[in-house]
């Protein structure tokens, strides 16, 4: 009879706070070493190949959240990689492309590249100094944590390079778009070059995205200020404020304000996620062609310009094509990896 | 139905587990600190701080299933009061003294507290530091996935020891960094610890001074 047993068999069947923790950890464990390393999406992945796991995450609730706690805490670990010495980051570093994992990830590539002349123009500095060359794949997205603190995250199909040294950090944007937190360091400015602009913060947020010799310049944090390339070295240059953007094309340079709502779509590739508030269909497709290496074909001149709202995982094409049909009334036709959209006809 | 005459039309995709889980992990565990800070003031037992901390998680991520709160952090501390209070009137004997103590507290100056998120650098030397207090077998085999890139294939070559073994390394020193990152950590002396990393960490940053 229950009122006999003694009052610790109550909880006796509820695990208690350690247990659940020291089990998440070892599927924490387990997690790293089938290398889901770095993925969001590890769990349901995870539960989908192992039966026992899927047992455990289902069977409470608090095993999930105390596995989300220590596995985010796992990721951000990866920080320790910054006291990595440079000189030692002459291999490919294979934890990087595991990191990844998955088709459509991305492989970032840890190399060192002599760099006068390649990555920096201009004066080479004098020791010889090493650029760590970083890049994503198409849909790719990556975190580089970098040894002063500072840290880039880097958009689909994006390429790199980093030269630190006592006087100077330099970053040079081959091509696509990063997302730059720095740290503050008022001895050693830190300057984002692209297609010959120049972007220089001294501790801030601020995203930069080159394309095709255009530059977008978004400021989250801070001060940035920016010389567009064919100026004089002696012109002031452009001074931009947390919540501006600035777009440098061959037609010249516009600076505007960008709200919240702005400000979190832009940035909303670092979760994986396009954002849209009323852009029109064409722009849409030109970003999902940006994430993903399947092409997305608007054919009808209106359906072009339907403004699209929403938000959107950037490497589910297949999802925003089913609502394209479904709930926009549009035909999709597949060819191969393309999508070709049409109004539907009567 | 054509909608293609309606100018716009939200849709909002995607929301699976996976983005519930990205916003936990953002949104959520950023709270940790403070929150700790108030249930160890209404704890009777130190012991149960973790154990309400586990189920306020739980509650706050069944919760956001549904609707996600708008104001996180005042979510999240009254769920942790509401679960005290439940616990209270729920233990064999009501401790009335228990429950006027837990509304005694006010949740309001934890809450309002700024966030004491690390910053960037802090959280470094908070994870060099959490890895140089940890045994060192564990400490070399965190070093080698974390620092060196290695895969745990990798470390079981180069050291010599069974997966299993890594395995433990690993899940031990991973509820350590999970520890110096969102829980209330050991002391750390910023960027003078004494132990390998540390020194590590300080020659990354050139010298002092």
């Amino acid at each position: 009879m229950r009122r006999f047993e003694p009052p610790a068999q109550l909880n006796a069947d509820r695990p208690n706070a350690d247990r659940i923790d020291a089990e998440a950890a070892r599927w924490c464990a387990k997690l790293d070493a089938a290398g889901y390393a770095g993925r969001s999406d590890a769990i349901d992945a995870f539960a989908a190949t192992d039966q026992s796991f899927a047992t455990w995450i289902e069977a409470d609730l608090r095993h999930r959240v105390v596995l989300l706690r220590l596995w985010a805490s796992w990721a951000r670990a990866d920080r320790l990689a910054s006291l990595k010495r440079p000189s030692e980051a002459v291999e490919p570093a294979p934890r990087w492309r595991r990191w990844v994992g998955g088709a459509i990830a991305a492989a970032l590539v840890l190399m060192a590249v002599p760099v006068a002349g390649l990555l920096i123009q201009g004066e080479p500095t004098t020791p010889p100094t090493q650029a760590i060359v970083y890049e994503t794949e198409i849909g790719g997205y990556e975190t580089a944590p970098l040894a002063d603190g500072s840290r880039i995250e880097l958009n689909t199909n994006t390429r790199l390079g980093v030269v630190m040294d006592d006087t100077a950090r330099t970053v040079r944007l081959v091509q696509g778009e990063a997302f730059f937190d720095v740290a503050r360091d008022e001895a050693r400015p830190f300057t984002v070059t692209a297609s010959g602009h120049q972007v220089t913060v001294l501790g801030t947020q601020f995203t930069v995205r080159e394309d095709r010799g255009d530059l977008h310049v978004l400021v989250r944090e801070g001060q940035v200020a920016v010389q567009p390339a064919n100026t004089a070295p002696q012109a002031a240059p452009v001074m931009l404020v947390a919540g501006q953007r600035l777009i440098v094309t061959e037609a010249g340079v516009r600076v505007d304000s960008a709200d919240r709502a702005m400000l979190d779509a832009a940035l909303a590739w670092r979760e994986g996620l396009l954002v849209f508030n009323g852009e029109r269909l064409e722009a849409v497709a030109d970003a999902f062609n940006r994430h993903n290496t399947s092409r997305l074909v608007i054919l009808d001149p209106y359906a072009r310009e339907m403004e699209i709202g929403g938000q959107f995982e950037a490497a589910n094409v297949e999802a925003f094509v089913r609502l394209l049909e479904t709930a926009f009334g549009l035909e999709v036709g597949r060819v191969g990896d393309s999508f070709f959209v049409r109004g539907r006809t009567q | 139905m054509d909608l293609r005459h309606s100018a716009r039309l939200r849709l909002i995709v995607g929301m699976d587990a996976a983005e519930l889980d990205r916003w936990f992990v953002s949104e959520v565990l950023c709270h940790e600190r403070a929150l700790r800070g108030y249930l160890r003031r209404a704890c009777r037992q130190a012991s149960d701080v973790e154990d309400v901390l586990q189920d306020t998680y739980a509650r706050t991520y069944a919760a956001a299933r549904t609707e996600r709160p708008t104001h996180v952090r005042a979510f999240v501390f009254r769920t942790a009061r509401n679960i005290l209070i439940d616990r209270a009137r729920r233990a064999e004997i009501v401790a009335i003294d228990a429950i006027a103590d837990i509304e005694a507290i006010p949740v309001s100056t934890y809450e309002a507290d700024a966030e004491a998120i690390l910053s960037s650098r802090e959280e470094l030397s908070a994870l060099a530091h959490a890895l140089d207090t940890l045994p060192p077998k564990c400490r070399e085999v965190v070093a080698l996935l974390k620092i060196e890139g290695c895969s745990q294939r990798e470390v079981v070559e180069r050291l010599g020891i069974s997966a299993s073994t890594v395995e433990k390394h690993v899940s031990k020193g991973l509820r350590r960094l999970a520890e110096a990152l969102y829980g209330e950590g050991q002391p750390f002396e910023g960027a003078r610890g004494r132990g390998v990393v540390m020194k590590l960490l300080r020659r990354q940053k050139g010298p002092e001074r």
